[in-house]
């Protein structure tokens, strides 16, 4: 479910849950119902959404959001309303590539983050995913109306030595040096003293070409 | 033409022994982000690391905000020179004075 916390001069306030246009829960079928403090399934494209993303898709000028899930694909959750007063519809609207396909990364787990990955002045969007590589939807449509291509990797898990599953990716200027370069979080899970064991790390991907940084961190 | 969301479901799965597009953009190497001299590990979170980089405080440095599965979201401030950030952590995010706890699954 989504969640938001307002901020002011003070800080953020305490998180709200997000409603939609009716006051009803929003989510992609599987939630965790915090009244009954249980989780609960309900009507929804029948996956459990991991991510909430502000995102303007019709170019209306407020913010639609962006819906990740598990094993189905990314939905949009359009707003109905304003930027001031937003209405979320009341259902999940399947969003597709370019070739026709449920927009979606191989394997599920999708967190897209938007960006203008290639500088052409259109947003697209940067995925992790379930095994762990990292995707790209390149956008070649106009503003209000995306046009999302199927995912390329842009990085490959099997060639990143170290990285783990189920990555979430952040994309900004790191170093400063005016390109984006991708910060890609991790989850690895394994066996201590007879214990599940849980690690997540945050690996910086720099733009190749990009002047060193002094301070280079060797992977280890 | 669209499909029925249960097929596309499976289709999904099934993507991922199908080749994907590799993009050319050229990266390099990872490396692991430190803090304090030590690697960001969200192990005390159960694992499933989140970044992002964003100026809280509009001081022209980004912050740099790292959740967790317990739904706690650290915080790191860049104490490096122009460039090459170096990361020092501070309380996590906090609202009404309290840290931050999303629930998120």
């Amino acid at each position: 479910m989504p969640f938001v916390l307002r901020g002011s001069k003070d800080g953020f306030g305490l998180p709200e849950e997000l409603r939609d246009r009716d006051g009803g829960r929003m989510h992609a079928g599987r939630f965790y119902d915090t009244d009954a403090n249980k989780h609960t399934s309900g009507a929804g494209p029948g996956f459990r959404a991991y991510s909430w993303v502000p995102f303007d898709h019709d170019g209306d000028g407020d913010l639609d959001l962006l819906v990740g899930t598990d094993h189905g694909g990314i939905y949009l959750c359009v707003n109905e309303g304003t930027a001031k007063e937003p209405r979320f519809a009341t259902a999940l609207t399947e969003l597709h590539d370019t070739e026709g396909d449920l927009l979606a990364v191989p394997g599920g787990y999708q967190m897209p983050f938007p960006a203008d990955w290639d500088g052409d002045g259109r947003t697209d969007l940067v995925c992790g995913s379930q095994q762990g590589s990292v995707y790209w939807f390149r956008n070649t449509g106009e503003a209000g109306a995306p046009r999302f291509e199927p995912p390329r990797v842009l990085v490959d898990k099997k060639a990143a030595r170290g990285l783990g599953a189920r990555t979430q990716v952040s994309v900004a200027d790191y170093d400063g040096d005016g390109d984006l370069d991708l910060l890609v979080g991790d989850n690895h899970m394994g066996i201590k003293d007879g214990k599940a064991d849980f690690h997540g790390f945050v690996w910086l991907f720099r733009r190749a070409g990009s002047p060193q940084p002094q301070a280079a961190q060797k992977e280890r | 033409m669209q499909k029925n969301t249960a097929q596309r479901g499976l289709a999904g799965l099934f993507l991922a022994g199908v080749a994907v597009a590799q993009d050319a953009t050229p990266l390099e190497p990872a490396v692991k982000v430190e803090a304090d001299g030590a690697v960001i590990d969200t192990v005390a979170g159960i694992g499933h690391a989140g970044p992002l980089l964003h100026d809280l405080d509009g001081d022209g440095k980004p912050e740099l905000l790292v959740s967790d599965f317990r739904g706690g979201i650290r915080r790191f401030v860049d104490e490096g020179e122009r460039g090459t950030p170096r990361w020092v952590e501070k309380e996590p995010l906090s609202a009404a004075g309290k840290p931050i706890r999303i629930h998120n699954w």
